[in-house]
């Protein structure tokens, strides 16, 4: 028999527990719109009961029940589907920010419209061709300098645009960066505060959800994947196969200005200072879209700026002008180095170690159909390495320079307007080579050597390589007249009309000579050169027309535009699905707490009445019996 | 997946109605625009295609321009030709007045009079402005006047006459695009219009042991002729005739000398390029390197004369009364310059007629592309409005169906 007032003990036991039940459903209701908020079920057992299987058990069959504890107050969480979310939020995340970013460059383009750098150059091509015919009048020179001024306009203006993009984007990297270091600390904080209370056995289910709603936002910023260490139950996110955050340890991430990347930041871990590798997240996406894309629409930009600038000045300095002058430039020319050979200190010991050279043209006319009857396999500079271009007897020379082209190496090639073999630099793919600077030519036959004129001798004994100075000595010619030392960066931002012409429209030239003299002031045929250069293939980087490279950058931009779009929508809707499941799973159902309230609160009143029912019972022994 | 959260209703909800307000702020932009293409991804292939039409529609534009201002040119061009050939054809009235023996010695000296008069207005004719100032008749040397007279006395003649007539303009005829890498010659330089024989320069150096010693270039009327050394001659000659000029050169056999020879009735241009002194060692151009027509040999015979000379040589010979030089040189001169002049005539209808042509293919040509860039760009009206109609349909109906689920009445509103 046991105590007598083990019922009162009995229901206390069970108004206790409805209490906590009827606790729980309201937090859960107070919170059924908090963000990252999973509900809360009360575990409810039977207490434990009287009388084990022992000596001094009581000899009636049934072991007497004792009532209701609370276990446990758990969430209702699926973790698998939460791991799964985490390594899955990253590509909204990366596809986000990169839709948002391209979406900017698209409009920098101002296609197909009437206003982009393409019309105006159309424009100005349309200058010259009206000069052409009005070699005399000095109406056609000046418009001829006005469209070139707003061409000129049109560059800076897209030039400025793009860049400041990519400044935009550097913003966000470092505010990002700045965020993904609070995150991972309040992490570790939570970290401490959620090992503790479950060391004492707790379940810290409100801790719990505010750590996965970090989780979760990191996620975004960050590819990372999360795990808990058995069994020291630490919780362990980690990047790339790197350690973030471990138990209460975290990773800072910090910031380092590149000098090869135009002082641009990259990432590295704060203590070691090693390099980190992300593959998705709004950061990589922003790091790709940084050096990736908005790099290359600058070197675009610029490839086409300083191949324009030098085509026209080509043929514009072969021609007279109405004064009869000859040989002025119509673009602006700003080399990198002030120096003939294009010597350059670019590491900054105080002596010239590298050649910086754009261009160099070989002595001797060529006509594209001839057959070069020679042997032999040119080695020029690639992204990554050398590239190989055979030419066989049996080419001809436009075959040769077509395979050049083609060849995907940071060289190309043309016959310019006087029939000679021009090599020209592109931009660089590594963001430790300059753009628009040759790094080698080697020929081990004599294409190169004594058929164009280029090189002085074949093979690497006669090769040209850019890492020493006074590299131009390879060169046949080492006076100057046939190469070009290599622009001042980013011409897009610095190319002018020639200030002598804004003061003086007649030296604009338009009419070709021979031996110095001028056809005629009537003679409108340089104009007419200029304005031909629109059509002519003049190798604009691998694309060989001025509309072939228009078109091709406005497809680009516009295919990758379309490729984020679709991922995004799809990153999204994948991310729904996840949600909605979680959702399922965790979101609170008003309806249903409502109806688990009923359950309690008539389990109150019913328990409450039993307790008052054994009170009158008790009231009956202790007050009633005997006197 | 059976349970719904209170809160999925306006989670799913949101998600739709974001989806599709975009879709109508994009469809309602373009409609605004005209143009299936705002943003460039929304058809990157079509929006690359549409840039190459733009930039073609413009060239075309401006090659129909070109075309335009060519024509006007030779235009103006022709009618001043028609007057001088009008003159021309009294002059020849003149002379075959003159030729018949009726008319006495005072009458030719009144008709010389009257062909005096008409030289000189042939000779305004051919120092002629456009409106720009620009000669007509000079090739591209337009601030030149192309004709310089100078005057002296003619047995016979009462004051001073216009004795010769030299060209001071060139002969490059410029060029103007009409098509994509197709040009056409613009000018009429005066000593093709104006030229009436065939010329003849006979030099009298004798080149029978002539050898070329270096690499040099010689150009007649504008084609540039390379010659190698160790050259005799005949391969000068046989390179002359090869080449693009309307020359013809030949060896003298008496005195081993060059010959040229137009084929076409035109003056010789004739300079030794970059310093070169072939033409001048041959005894064809007079030492020093001048600029043509005037640095012929003084030892060369020259034959062959302009419209002006023989005009000059009838007028001096109707002053001096000689009917038979009239009725002979004088008058074929006359009629070698009517038959020059109206081949001129006959090249500028046939260089208009070509550019007729051409003019007439862009005119077809021009609405082609401007619809095939419509195509790329332009939006389907009617298309465009029924896909707007159907997203505010959709738009209703699904905000109707999302106030429903939301007001919804709750387990609490029947509790007691």
């Amino acid at each position: 028999m046991q105590s007598s007032f083990a019922p009162i003990e009995l229901g206390k036991r069970g108004l206790v527990a409805t209490t906590q039940g009827l606790q729980t459903i309201g937090h859960n209701l107070s919170n059924a719109s908090t963000e990252g908020y999973s509900r809360q079920r009360v575990e409810m057992h039977a207490t434990e009961p009287l009388y084990e299987p022992q000596l001094n058990r009581e000899e009636t069959p049934g072991q007497i029940g004792q009532g209701v504890d609370v276990t446990r107050i758990e969430r209702l969480k699926d973790m698998l589907l939460e791991g799964r979310i985490v390594s899955e939020q990253n590509v909204q995340g990366y596809w986000d920010s990169r839709d948002k970013y391209i979406l900017m460059m698209e409009q920098v383009y101002n296609e197909p419209t009437d206003h982009s750098v393409r019309a105006l150059m159309d424009q100005f091509w349309g200058a010259w061709q009206d000069l052409s015919l009005n070699p005399t009048e000095m109406a056609s020179r000046r418009s001829v300098l006005e469209k070139g001024k707003s061409l000129v306009d049109g560059i800076h203006d897209r030039y400025q645009r793009i860049k400041g993009v990519r400044d935009m984007v550097e913003d966000d990297i470092r505010g990002t960066v700045t965020q993904v270091n609070e995150i991972t600390r309040q992490i570790a904080l939570l970290n401490g505060q959620i090992v503790k209370s479950q060391a004492l056995g707790d379940n810290p289910n409100d801790l719990l959800d505010r750590r996965d709603l970090l989780v979760g936002q990191l996620s975004t910023l960050v590819d990372i994947s999360i795990r808990t260490n058995d069994p020291a139950g630490e919780f362990v996110v980690t990047t790339g196969g790197t350690h973030l955050v471990q138990g209460l340890h975290h990773e800072t991430i910090a910031l380092q200005a590149d000098k090869a990347n135009e002082g641009y930041s990259n990432l590295v871990w704060d203590d070691t200072r090693g390099p980190i590798a992300l593959r998705g997240g709004k950061i990589a996406s922003l790091l790709q879209l940084r050096d990736g894309d908005a790099r290359q629409e600058i070197q675009s930009l610029d490839l086409l700026s300083l191949n324009f600038t030098d085509l026209v000045n080509e043929v514009h300095r072969q021609g007279f002008g109405l004064n009869g002058e000859k040989g002025v430039d119509f673009f602006v020319q700003r080399p990198f180095i002030t120096n003939v050979a294009g010597n350059y200190d670019s590491k900054g010991t105080g002596v010239p170690d590298s050649t910086w050279v754009f261009r160099v043209t070989g002595s001797n006319a060529l006509k594209a159909k001839d057959q070069v009857g020679l042997e032999g396999v040119l080695t020029l500079p690639g992204a990554d390495a050398p590239v190989t271009v055979a030419y066989h007897p049996t080419d001809t020379i436009e075959d040769i320079i077509t395979r050049i082209n083609l060849s995907g190496s940071e060289v190309v090639a043309r016959l310019n307007s006087e029939g000679k073999l021009s090599l020209k630099a592109t931009p660089a793919a590594d963001t430790r080579n300059p753009d628009f600077v040759i790094r080698s030519l080697e020929d081990s036959g004599q294409f190169l050597v004594g058929y164009s004129g280029i090189l002085k001798a074949s093979g690497p004994a006669g090769a040209y390589t850019w890492d020493h100075a006074d590299a131009v000595q390879a060169l046949a010619q080492a006076d100057g007249s046939q190469y070009a030392v290599a622009p001042l960066a980013h011409p897009a931002g610095w190319i002018e009309v020639n200030p002598r012409l804004l003061q003086n429209p007649g030296s604009i030239a338009a009419a070709s000579g021979a031996d110095g003299r001028s056809d005629g002031v009537g003679d409108g045929t340089a104009a007419l050169a200029i304005a031909q250069l629109r059509t002519t293939p003049v190798m604009v980087g691998v694309t060989s027309t001025f509309d072939s490279y228009f078109a091709d950058r406005v497809a680009g931009i516009g295919l990758k535009g379309e490729e984020a779009n679709r991922s995004l929508d799809t990153a999204k809707l994948v991310m729904k699905d996840l949600k909605d499941l979680r959702e399922t799973i965790s979101g609170v159902n008003v309806d249903e707490e409502l109806s688990t309230m009923i359950t309690y609160q008539n389990g109150y009143a019913a328990i409450a009445r039993f307790v008052s029912t054994f009170d009158q019972m008790l009231n009956v022994i202790i007050n009633r019996m005997g006197v | 997946m059976k349970r719904i959260s209170s809160q999925q209703p306006t989670f799913d909800s949101s998600y739709w109605r974001e989806l599709r307000e975009f879709d109508m702020n994009q469809m309602t932009n373009k409609v605004g625009a005209q143009s299936k293409i705002k943003d460039l991804r929304d058809d990157p292939l079509a929006a690359s295609r549409s840039t190459r039409f733009q930039s073609e529609i413009m060239r075309s534009d401006r090659f129909g321009k070109n075309i335009e201002s060519v024509r006007n040119t030779l235009s103006s061009g022709e009618g001043n030709l028609r007057s001088a050939l009008d003159i021309l054809q009294r002059v020849r009235e003149l002379a075959v007045q003159g030729a018949n023996g009726t008319v006495d010695r005072s009458q030719m000296g009144y008709m010389g009079e009257e062909v005096d008069q008409l030289l000189g207005e042939l000779l305004t004719i051919a120092n002629s402005k456009d409106q720009a100032g620009n000669s007509l008749f000079a090739g591209t040397a337009s601030k030149t006047t192309p004709f310089r007279t100078t005057m002296g006395r003619v047995p016979g003649g009462s004051t001073d006459r216009v004795v010769t007539v030299e060209y001071l303009g060139n002969i490059d005829r410029g060029a103007a695009e009409v098509q994509e890498g197709a040009t056409v010659d613009i000018n009429l330089p005066g000593n093709v219009a104006f030229w009436a024989e065939q010329q003849q320069i006979y030099s009298t150096v004798d080149a029978s042991q002539y050898r070329v010693q270096a690499d040099s270039t010689i150009r007649i009327d504008g084609a540039d002729i390379r010659l190698s050394p160790g050259d005799t001659l005949s391969a000068i000659a046989a390179k002359i005739n090869d080449s693009a000029a309307p020359v013809r050169a030949s060896l003298d056999p008496v005195s081993n000398a060059l010959v040229l020879s137009t084929t076409i009735p035109h003056q010789i241009w004739a300079e030794d390029a970059g310093g070169g002194t072939v033409l001048q060692d041959l005894g064809i151009l007079a030492p020093g390197g001048d600029r043509p027509p005037l640095n012929v040999a003084r030892s060369a015979r020259v034959f062959g004369g302009s419209l002006f000379d023989m005009v000059i040589n009838l007028r001096n010979a109707m002053f001096e009364g000689s009917g038979e030089k009239v009725g002979g040189a004088g008058l074929r001169g006359i009629e070698d310059s009517i038959t020059t002049l109206a081949g001129v005539l006959g090249d500028i209808g046939a260089r208009d007629a070509r550019l007729d042509t051409v003019a007439k293919r862009l005119a077809f040509q021009q609405p082609e592309l401007i619809r095939f860039d419509s195509q790329e760009r332009d939006l389907d009206m009617a298309d465009a409005i029924t896909q707007l109609k159907t997203l505010e349909f959709t738009h209703e109906a699904a905000l109707s169906a999302t106030a429903r689920v939301l007001n919804r009445p709750k387990l609490l509103d029947f509790l007691r």
